[in-house]
């Protein structure tokens, strides 16, 4: 039980610093999750992030259900999506009814702002903590994987392509190399 | 019974919309054609105002969105519907993948296979990260890139939570845009 409620406030807490959505909110997920609370190993983080591409629906709600699961099965699961629920509900809520001032409001609007320059550099963090684990592994470099990335970066940076496919792709090319090299 | 059918819609709506985009910005594309288009429940500028609420606020964008337009719509119990047609799919195929995941990890190709996604990943955030870059650029300045470099340093050496730095950036964001804003041009 206490484990349970430990799930739920864990994931309003990263809901609720999560500004931006999406993409903006894997650094708070990976520092909550994998830092403060060891909840996951980073492979473990990194393996969550493929399969949200591979998922459909919100990041938030696909982390939670993992994690959840993991720690605790489909009970976990559904506590730490509630968890991810409580927050929006809540401000959405409020928000619908006075919108309007928020808007005009220039202190609100530099505050997001500056907000979204935290958001930039918890990001770039989250790739530098990821690159280490995924481009030198066993005392070694791994070429191959460098240029997994950089195809798919280079790809998604020129083309307007579904991450979706490049992310398979990139799985292909690894079993390929992989099985080439063995 | 109008009203039954207008929430079995919303719910339909939503539910159908969580189960083929991958949530965030897309979403509100997908649902625009419903909202305004086919049944009409809200005009075009009324709809862009409330997924602008969606976004600014925290948290999940596609649940936020939802539950926005279904509280407008339908008051709380379209909230409420609104929520649980977003969250069902994405729960169910992530438990799915979770129990499969656990199953199949131990498999060498499949090992291989998951590890070249995740190097892909990696390129598709560095993708995101410039693009989200570039954007915030246009409005500059030395506040900005401080709060960039402070963030980097705190999250990079440290493994304390977020909730400290985002509490440190929002007070230093409100005495600059309070405060300081009187003194410095």
């Amino acid at each position: 039980m206490k484990l349970l409620l430990d799930i739920v406030f864990v994931f309003i807490k990263i809901q609720l610093l999560s500004f931006g959505g999406g993409h903006a909110s894997i650094p708070v997920v990976e520092t909550e999750i994998v830092d403060v609370k060891h909840w996951l190993s980073i492979e473990e983080f990194s393996n969550l992030l493929a399969m949200d591409e591979l998922t459909p629906g919100p990041l938030a709600i696909n982390c939670a259900t993992f994690v959840g699961n993991k720690l605790a099965g489909i009970v976990g699961a559904i506590a730490a999506t509630v968890g991810c629920i409580i927050p929006s509900c809540i401000i959405a809520l409020i928000f619908s009814k006075m919108y309007k001032q928020f808007f005009e409001n220039k202190t609100f609007r530099e505050t997001l702002r500056n907000l979204s320059y935290m958001v930039i550099a918890l990001l770039a963090v989250t790739i530098i903590t990821m690159s280490m684990g995924t481009f030198y592994a066993e005392q070694t470099i791994r070429f191959g994987s460098i240029v997994i990335a950089g195809l798919s970066f280079f790809v998604l940076m020129k083309y307007e392509t579904n991450p979706l496919y490049v992310i398979m792709l990139g799985g292909v090319f690894n079993v390929i190399i992989n099985v080439i090299i063995t | 019974m109008e009203r039954a059918k207008k929430l079995w819609r919303l719910f339909i709506i939503t539910f159908f919309v969580s189960s083929t985009t991958s949530g965030g910005h897309a979403i509100t594309a997908v649902l625009k054609p419903y909202f305004v288009g086919k049944y009409k429940w809200l005009t075009s500028e009324e709809f862009t105002d409330l997924v602008s609420v969606g976004q600014i606020i925290p948290g999940s964008i596609a649940i936020n969105v939802c539950v926005v337009l279904g509280y407008r719509i339908a008051g709380l119990v379209g909230a409420l519907v609104a929520m649980i047609g977003t969250t069902i799919p994405p729960f169910g195929f992530m438990l799915i993948v979770s129990i499969i995941y656990e199953a199949i990890a131990k498999n060498v190709y499949v090992g291989y296979f998951m590890e070249g996604m995740q190097t892909a990943v990696i390129g598709l955030l560095l993708c995101v990260t410039i693009n989200t870059f570039k954007e915030s650029r246009q409005y500059s300045n030395w506040f900005g890139y401080s709060i960039m470099v402070v963030s980097f340093i705190y999250a990079m050496f440290t493994n304390w939570s977020i909730v400290y730095l985002f509490v440190l950036v929002l007070l230093a964001s409100f005495i600059r845009t309070r405060i300081l804003s009187r003194y410095l041009k």
